[in-house]
C-alpha cells in the first residue's frame, strides 16, 4: 500500500548526494557521503542505523541547523539551508521550558511566530487530549513524568501543523513499556494529521512498527545501505509485532546492519 | 500514567508541615537566643570589668543612647540608605549592560573584559579620593564610590547567566526560526535570573559600603559621618548606635532584594 520509490516529480523530500564532513584536529572527517533519498508526500519514513553512523546529523542537516557540506536538500521545492517554520523538529530530550506549563510550552513556537494565542489555544489543548495528558496541562515539567514531558514535546512539534516532522530519536531515553505506549500515541496522532515524517532510531522494531518506508544508513562514512517498504496497513497496533511479515523485515533490516557494520570494522 | 503524583495522602502532608514549622522555630529561635546570650555576657562583663564607657559601653547604654539621639540617627539614616538604592540602581543598570555587552560581543569580550579585571584589582577604597577630587564632596562622589565598589558582581553574574542557557533549548529556539531579541527576553534572561539575583545580593552590600567609604571621605552626612565623627570624639555609643542603625538599614534593603526574588523566582523557576 505505500509508496516506497516515490515518482521524483512528486516527492516532498529530495536529499541529493549529500555528503556531511567536519573539521577536526589535523583534517576532516568525512561522517555522510552520497545520500540520495526521496520522500513522498505525506510518507513515514526511519532512518534506521548504529550510534554514530551519522544518522542524526542528517535529521539536523534537514531541519537546517546543520549546513551540508556537499549536495543538496530540498523539502517541497525549496532548498533547505536555514530553519524553515513549516517544519517541527521532536529532539531526543524534550527541551521545555521549566517556568511555562505544558500548555504554555505547547504554544511557545505560536509565542516565537507572533501568532495569535487565541487561535490556537483550541488546539493546543486538543493536542494534549489527544496524548492523553489534557489533566496535566497546567503542570510544570519538573512535575511530569519523562514520558509526559516527551509527549508536550510531540504537541508542541504539531502546535503550528508543520508540512515536515523531524524525529531525532525522541524515545530513546524512555523506558521500554513507555516507548512503547509513546510509538501507539505517535502513530495515532500521525494517522490524523498525515504530514511527511523522518523518524530517526536506533530501535529495528520501532522502524518497522512505525514507517511506511525504512532506510538503514552504515558505514563509514554513512551511505544508504538498504531502503525497503513496509506493508502493514493502517491504523496498526502492537499486535503486528508478533506477525511473521513483522519478524522477517525486522530479521533482514537487522543483517543489514550488521552486514555494514562488519565491513566498517574490516575496513 | 502517573496523573495522580500531586495528590499526596493527607498524614504525610500534615507530617511535612509540622517538619516545616519545627525548622522554622528552629531557624529563627536559635540564632535570637544565641544573639541574646551574647549581648548578655557582653552587659555583665562590662558591669564587672569597670571598662570606661569610651572604650565599651554596655548594650544597654547604646539604646540608651540610641534613643536619645533618634532624631540625629533617622536624620542621617535616610540620605545613607537613599544614596545605597542609587549606587545600587546605578550598579545594575551599568553592570547589567556591561555584561549584556561582554556577552554578546567578541570584540567587547576580548578587548575589555581583561581590563575589567585589572580594574577591579585595584583596591577601591585607596582610590576613593580620587572621585571627591573629581565630583566634589556632595551626593556625585558618594554614589560614583558605590557604583565603584558594587557593579562588578553584577558584570559577572549578567555574564555568567546569560550563558547560562540550555543548549537544547537554544538549538529548538533555531529550528523555530527566533530572532536574537527573542532568544534574549524569552530564554537567556529567565535563565539568568539566578544568577542576576546572587550578584544583586551581593552587589546590595557592596553599595551600602560604598556609600560609608563616600560618607567617610567627604564629611558632610550619613551614618557614615556620624561614625566618623563620634568616633574622633570618643563618643563610642553613639558610634556603635549609629551600627545598629546601618545594620538596620542594610538588612532591610537586603531583603527587598530577597524578597523581590524570591517573588520573580516563583513565576521563572522549575
Amino acid at each position: 500500500m505505500s509508496a516506497c520509490s516515490a515518482q521524483s516529480g512528486q516527492a516532498f523530500v529530495r536529499l541529493n548526494k549529500v555528503g556531511k564532513s567536519f573539521r577536526i584536529e589535523g583534517g576532516t572527517i568525512e561522517v555522510l557521503c552520497n545520500i540520495n533519498i526521496e520522500v513522498a508526500n505525506r510518507q513515514f519514513i526511519s532512518i534506521l542505523g548504529p550510534s554514530g553512523c551519522g544518522k542524526s546529523t542528517l535529521l539536523m542537516m534537514l531541519a537546517g541547523l546543520e549546513p551540508v557540506s556537499a549536495g543538496s536538500i530540498e523539502i517541497g521545492g525549496q532548498a533547505m539551508r536555514t530553519p524553515r517554520r513549516d517544519v517541527g523538529v521532536i529532539f531526543q530530550d524534550p527541551t521545555l521550558l521549566p517556568w511555562k506549563s505544558a500548555l504554555e510550552n505547547v504554544l511557545f513556537p505560536i509565542e516565537i511566530f507572533g501568532l495569535p494565542f487565541a487561535k490556537y489555544q483550541a488546539r493546543a489543548e486538543a493536542l494534549l487530549e489527544l496524548v492523553g495528558i489534557s489533566d496535566a496541562r497546567h503542570r510544570r515539567p519538573r512535575q511530569l513524568s519523562g514520558g509526559m514531558r516527551q509527549r508536550v514535546a510531540i504537541c508542541r512539534a504539531l502546535i503550528h501543523e508543520p508540512k515536515l516532522l523531524l524525529m531525532d530519536e525522541p524515545f530513546s531515553a524512555l523506558d521500554a513499556i513507555t516507548r512503547d505506549e509513546l510509538n501507539v500515541t505517535l502513530l495515532d496522532i500521525w494517522e490524523r494529521h498525515h504530514q511527511t515524517a523522518f523518524f530517526v532510531t536506533h530501535s529495528i522494531r520501532e522502524a518497522v512498527f512505525l514507517s511506511d518506508r525504512v532506510v538503514v544508513l552504515g558505514g563509514r562514512p554513512g551511505q544508504v545501505v538498504l531502503d525497503v517498504a513496509i506493508p502493514f496497513d493502517r491504523p496498526r497496533d502492537l499486535n503486528i509485532g508478533e506477525s511473521v511479515d513483522f519478524n522477517r523485515i525486522c530479521g533482514e533490516l537487522r543483517r543489514a546492519i550488521a552486514e555494514s557494520h562488519a565491513r566498517r570494522v574490516a575496513g | 500514567m502517573t496523573q495522580d503524583l500531586l495528590i499526596a495522602d493527607p498524614k504525610a502532608v500534615r507530617e511535612r508541615r509540622a517538619q516545616a514549622v519545627g525548622k522554622l522555630t528552629r531557624q529563627t529561635v536559635l540564632p535570637v537566643l544565641t544573639a541574646v546570650a551574647l549581648l548578655a555576657v557582653w552587659e555583665v562583663s562590662v558591669e564587672l570589668s569597670g571598662l570606661r564607657p569610651a572604650v565599651l559601653p554596655a548594650p544597654s547604654a547604646v539604646l540608651e543612647t540610641m534613643w536619645a539621639n533618634r532624631e540625629l540617627l533617622v536624620v542621617n539614616a535616610i540620605p545613607t540608605a537613599v544614596e545605597t538604592i542609587g549606587g545600587f540602581a546605578l550598579s545594575v543598570v551599568f553592570g547589567g549592560l556591561l555584561g549584556i555587552l561582554l556577552s554578546y560581543s567578541t570584540l567587547a569580550r576580548d578587548s575589555l573584559y581583561p581590563n575589567v579585571i585589572l580594574f577591579q584589582l585595584i583596591p577601591k577604597v585607596a582610590v576613593a579620593p580620587l572621585f571627591m577630587l573629581w565630583l566634589g564632596i556632595g551626593w556625585e562622589s558618594r554614589l560614583a564610590i558605590s557604583l565603584f565598589i558594587a557593579f562588578f558582581p553584577i558584570v559577572i553574574s549578567t555574564v555568567s547567566g546569560l550563558n547560562a542557557a540550555d543548549a537544547a533549548i537554544l538549538r529548538l529556539c533555531d529550528s523555530l526560526t527566533a530572532t536574537r531579541t527573542q532568544v534574549f527576553f524569552k530564554i537567556r534572561l529567565p535563565y539568568s535570573l539566578p544568577f542576576l539575583f546572587n550578584g544583586m545580593k551581593i552587589s546590595m552590600t557592596l553599595a551600602i559600603i560604598g556609600v560609608i567609604v563616600g560618607e567617610f571621605i567627604t564629611s558632610q552626612r550619613g551614618l557614615g559621618y556620624i561614625i566618623l565623627f563620634a568616633g574622633s570624639r570618643l563618643e563610642t555609643a553613639i558610634v556603635m548606635a549609629a551600627l545598629l542603625v546601618l545594620c538596620f538599614v542594610g538588612l532591610v534593603l537586603y531583603g527587598v532584594v530577597a524578597l523581590t526574588e524570591q517573588i520573580i523566582m516563583k513565576r521563572f523557576g522549575e
